[in-house]
């Protein structure tokens, strides 16, 4: 699914709603830091990009793993293991 | 049902077995629907399975064997994706996924993400533990070797079913770890997650 980004001005302590439930709030301007307060229902999962991004890129290294890998370690931890 | 897969070929399973994770794991959006398969030939490590595209599959192991204690902080949307309300210890498995590396002292966990496993209500969700204090290629080779000589692979339950939960516990209790209490519940405020810089 292909996004299009919209970009709106917003002022301190100004916020923007997101459909019905989800509301985000400019709680502090400081240099080139923004603080963001956050209201969503309790199953929103909020995260920072940054850390999604390296769990995506971890998870899809995961799913790499081979039976053949699977071996080389029970093999090296388990001398009985055939 | 017949779950087919590139690593394990044909598997059956009973439909109760599937794991149903609603929200997707990162990266793997549209693939919901799991089971945990073990290999008979190799069980050293589990596999999460997709039901529907084979060659999804994910090697996972149980945290408590290798992190000791895993103190995680499970938060309130976390446990509404596990399909409850309330926290119960022996329902809820904590998986870390693996990655290999090229030889075997090089396979690594990752602590950051655990897959969270709730056995009764047969919901899964991958939680992000981003306090800092966790990392997401920790090696735990020399752990695997003491879980080896403890002979965890061997004990570990074999089914997965909606009666595996007296199992669990089992697992739970092994003298890998002294610690009882895994996890703690605790609700997160996220306005003051992070505290100011001043």
């Amino acid at each position: 699914m292909r996004c299009l980004m919209l970009v709106l001005t917003r002022r301190l302590g100004e916020s923007i709603a997101i459909d019905d439930h989800i509301k985000i709030v400019v709680v502090q301007i400081k240099g080139k830091q923004v603080r963001l307060g956050i209201e969503a229902p309790k199953t929103s999962v909020i995260h920072r990009e940054e850390i999604y991004n390296s769990i995506k890129s971890k998870n899809k290294q995961a799913a790499l793993g081979t039976l053949e890998q699977q071996k080389l370690v029970s093999k090296s931890i388990r001398p009985n293991i055939n | 049902m017949i779950i087919q897969s590139e690593r394990f070929g044909s598997i059956e399973v009973d439909d109760k077995e599937v794991l149903t994770f609603e929200h997707h794991i990162l990266g793997f959006q549209g693939i919901n629907e799991y089971i945990l398969h073990e290999s008979q030939e190799d069980n050293t490590f589990l596999w999460l399975q997709s039901v529907k595209d084979p060659s999804v599959g994910f090697p996972l192991i149980e945290t408590e064997v290798l992190h000791d204690p895993y103190l995680i902080k499970i938060h309130g949307s976390d446990l509404i994706h596990l399909g409850t309300t309330s926290y119960k210890d022996e329902a809820i498995g904590s998986y870390a996924m693996v990655s290999f590396g090229t030889r075997p002292k090089s396979v690594t966990a990752n602590f950051v993400s655990p897959i969270l496993i709730h056995f009764e209500t047969r919901k899964g969700v991958q939680i992000i533990l981003d306090s800092g204090e966790f990392d997401m290629e920790a090696e735990i080779y020399d752990a695997l070797c003491k879980a080896a000589q403890n002979n965890f692979f061997n004990r570990r339950r074999v089914s997965f079913g909606p009666s595996a939960v007296q199992r669990i516990t089992k697992t739970v209790s092994t003298p890998i770890s002294s610690q009882e209490q895994r996890y703690r519940l605790e609700d997160i405020d996220y306005a003051d997650d992070e505290p100011s810089i001043h």
